[in-house]
């Protein structure tokens, strides 16, 4: 006998409790996350939603506003928790059903999948942990909550940025009892939303120094993603990986494994001496700019997409120039 | 009568140890049946592999700074980091070269009240304090992948080097103990996992015992006994004859017949004289204490005698490791604490389930605890990326429980390229522990497999870099750990 698999969705927002932040507007309630109001209890978060204001229905935050940044700095990341509940009782009215088969987390897998992201994969694990093993049937079956991380975009030219948004999507899907000879399908999501802190975003003010800048505008937005420079692919991308705890001693006058690079005498970054680099003989810099003569030298990166914003690809070069230091500000990159 | 299957062979001067692996060999129909349902001993081998890469770091935690090693992990772990009061009550013995004061993750504590009814309470910390639970520092191997996929078939392997191996290290020792009509190992998993992959014996791989059962049809159930008659005939046919393929295919197919018809029955008779300590595991409420009460089930019907039912070997996993995001430190609320609770809290359950069946088989169980790789020295934000050397647990009632191995050298100058710890068999103060000298020192004094067999089924690193730089590959093994008598 075979299963008939219902996919249904619906929007229902009820505020519940208001224990874990500091102040309004941000208030703890659980939120159903959309599609049909019948089978919304299968799965629902629980978080300080608060846009759009009328029925909120996620978060959103400007970077540092203690009201809602969990970290309270203006740091370019705004910090949020959520939480998952299995069987909600939030809407007894529209939704009681009891019993959960599968909550799945959508782009937590690290196999390549471009939309992959850590902070899906922490918040499957909590979900399998804590309302798992499978079938559960206990009501408000809740995960402890996970840490979102949301970068604001930029800052770019004139020190421009751009709010972000983070979306969680969840596929919970009910046992045939609970759906009564039918396994229900309640698809979830949630906006986490950053704006750009009150009083702009001047670089100085979002980042520790230059470093921190390259590591965490490039490297960790464009190139330590999966399938590429991150820990599980980067044997097969060069053998270089660019996640933050591996800098510098991958980077600074290592030889690249690139056979013609090698024979121009490139390293990844050529360092002459603690002040002074050289972004030409620099085979991360020749890789952002696209300047690759020769089919030898590969392709430009980030490899499928677009061309590293001019303002980030100055700031790299003006870095390298400066001997690529771990601390302290480089004129021209703050 | 208590003759072993080498020691059959052996009188019988078919074959020497050398030999054992050859296709042609198991392809024997005489000899594998007159093999059938000879034990050696009454023992009982679980794995437990933990998925994604543990961080080895935040697991084994140095706690003073008598060698330097807590200045440079608090150097390392500036958000995650566990302070020496947080690991107050979870102090283990010393580093053994070092003298650095150890304490394990305050999650393997687990306080009373963490899970349902205070199962679990102590976790692995109590049986440390036993005596039961052997830390082995420091496990890895050359030329280290941080690919999840890549390493996980390394360690269940046990070859790094060169092209993968096609049969997992516990699967060889099987296919040169068992025949192919027995069932000497159960997985509880989907499907056959990497370390107990092999040719010449049977393992059964079952996700849920209670509806294991041979594949009737719910729609035509009332002729479900003229389609066993028909499989058990299909498969007696096939062992007759003398084809490979065939004999092959008919010793499984019996296997898997008799088991789904006793494997089925386990989890009543578990259930029906257990039901007190059954209670625990489900208190405990995690996945891996579910499945630890399923291997808890075969080993109590393998007590009892039930028929056809002698598996000695298991493997359960759990995942979650892969923390480079939410890892969290000491904090109960935290990832990381969360799967020490449940690993400590499902292996204490476990444990003492088994010290309370007749003939205290805690004495006669060995658990052995690994992970793909460890995680990076370094956090980043909010985890840890993948990193190489880490720790590997051997708990049981015939354990002798301590420290083993070194802490890696966790300086930053020590670091290599990707800012991992470094892999050496220098006898310096940092040296690592081969994975395969855990491995060997199991088959040595657990089974109880001759030193040169050992060797056999754990071959040296034999590359043309390892021949020259023996002091970074595995070239000279010990199976003598020291944890098992």
């Amino acid at each position: 006998m075979s299963a008939h698999i219902a996919f249904r969705t619906s929007v229902v927002a009820l505020a519940m409790h208001a224990l874990l932040f500091r102040s309004a507007p941000a208030v703890a309630a659980i939120v159903g996350g959309g599609g049909s109001s019948r089978v919304d209890c299968l799965a629902a978060f629980d978080a300080p939603v608060n846009a759009p204001a009328a029925k909120p229905r996620g978060i959103r935050c400007a970077d540092g506003d203690p009201a809602c940044d969990l970290d309270g700095t203006v740091n370019g990341v705004c910090n949020f928790r959520v939480s998952v509940c299995a069987n909600s009782t939030f809407n007894p009215a529209a939704c009681a059903l009891n019993g959960v088969r599968l909550i799945t987390v959508e782009h937590a897998a690290d196999n390549g999948d471009p939309k992959f992201d850590p902070e899906f994969q922490a918040l499957q694990t909590r979900i399998d942990s804590d309302i798992g093993p499978y079938p559960n049937n206990d009501s408000d079956a809740c995960t402890t909550a996970t840490n979102f991380f949301v970068a604001i975009k930029g800052p770019l030219k004139n020190d421009k940025c751009k709010r972000n948004k983070k979306q969680i999507r969840l596929i919970a899907e009910s046992t045939l009892a609970a759906g009564q000879g039918t396994i229900l399908v309640d698809k979830d999501k949630l906006d986490l939303v950053c704006d750009p802190p009150v009083g702009g975003c001047d670089p100085g003010a979002l980042f520790t120094g230059t470093y921190d800048r390259v590591q965490r505008q490039i490297f960790n937005q464009s190139c330590a993603v999966s399938g590429c420079h991150d820990s599980n692919s980067f044997v097969d991308a060069g053998n270089l990986l660019l996640e933050a705890s591996a800098f510098p001693a991958n980077l600074i006058n290592r030889t690249p494994t690139n056979a013609d690079a090698n024979g121009l005498g490139w390293k990844r970054i050529t360092q002459v001496d603690p002040n002074t680099g050289d972004p030409d003989t620099s085979f991360l810099m020749h890789k952002l700019t696209g300047d690759l003569p020769g089919s030898g030298l590969g392709a430009r990166m980030p490899r499928g997409r677009p061309k590293l914003d001019a303002t980030l690809i100055n700031v790299m070069k003006l870095w390298i120039e400066a001997g690529a230091p771990d601390t302290g500000w480089v004129s021209g990159t703050d | 009568m208590a003759i072993t299957r080498r020691q059959f062979l052996k009188g019988g001067g078919l074959v020497t140890a050398g030999t054992l692996f050859g296709p042609g060999f198991f392809g024997h129909g005489l000899l594998r049946s007159a093999q059938a349902a000879l034990e050696d001993n009454d023992r009982y081998f679980v794995v437990i592999f933990l998925n994604g890469g543990n961080d080895g770091l935040n697991t084994v935690v140095p706690v003073d700074n008598v060698a330097g090693l807590r200045a440079a992990y608090d150097a390392a772990r500036s958000s995650i980091n566990i302070t020496p009061t947080q690991l107050a009550n979870s102090l283990i013995g010393l580093d053994p070269i070092s003298g650095t004061q150890l304490g394990i993750h305050p999650g393997f504590n687990v306080p009373n009240g963490y899970f349902d009814n205070g199962a679990g309470a102590g976790g692995l910390k109590s049986l440390y304090d036993l005596g039961k639970v052997a830390v082995v520092q420091g496990c890895g191997y050359p030329e280290y992948s941080l690919s999840h996929e890549e390493a996980r078939i390394i360690w269940q392997t046990g070859v790094p080097l060169g092209a993968p191996a096609g049969t997992g290290w516990v699967g060889r020792y099987l296919a040169y103990e068992y025949a192919g009509n027995e069932i000497p190992a159960v997985n509880i998993d989907d499907s056959i996992v990497g370390e107990f992959r092999q040719t010449g014996t049977s393992v059964l791989a079952v996700r849920d015992l209670e509806n294991f059962r041979f594949p009737f049809d719910d729609a035509y159930s009332d002729d479900d006994a003229a389609k066993a008659a028909a499989f058990a005939a299909l498969n007696q046919s096939a062992v007759s004859g003398a084809q490979p393929a065939a004999l092959f295919i008919g010793n499984t197919g019996l296997a898997t017949y008799d088991a789904a018809a006793a494997f089925q029955s386990l989890s009543g008779l578990y259930e029906g004289d257990r039901a007190a300590q059954s209670q625990l595991y489900s208190d405990v409420g995690r996945s891996l204490a579910y499945d630890l009460r399923q291997v808890a089930s075969v080993i109590y019907g393998v007590e009892q005698g039930v028929p056809n039912v002698s598996a000695r070997f298991f493997q359960v996993s759990n995942g979650g490791y892969d923390t480079h995001s939410d890892q969290g430190g000491a904090d109960p609320n935290g990832q990381h604490f969360s799967l020490h609770a449940e690993l400590g809290g499902a292996l204490k359950v476990f444990y003492d389930d088994l010290a309370s069946m007749p003939g205290n088989v805690a004495n006669r169980v060995c658990v052995l605890v690994w992970s793909e790789f460890s995680r990076r020295i370094v956090q980043n934000q909010n985890g840890t990326d993948h990193g190489s050397q880490g720790p590997m647990f051997v708990i049981g009632g015939g354990v002798q429980g301590g420290v083993y191995g070194r802490h890696p050298n966790i300086e930053a100058s020590a670091l290599d390229d990707e800012g991992n710890t470094t892999y050496t068999q220098d006898a310096n103060s940092f040296r690592s522990t081969d994975f395969r000298d855990v491995y060997g020192t199991i088959l040595k004094h657990w089974v109880n497999l001759p030193p040169a067999t050992v060797q056999t089924l754990l071959p040296l690193d034999a590359t043309a870099e390892a021949l020259a730089d023996p002091a970074h590959y595995w070239r000279s093994a010990n199976f003598d750990l020291g944890f098992l008598p």
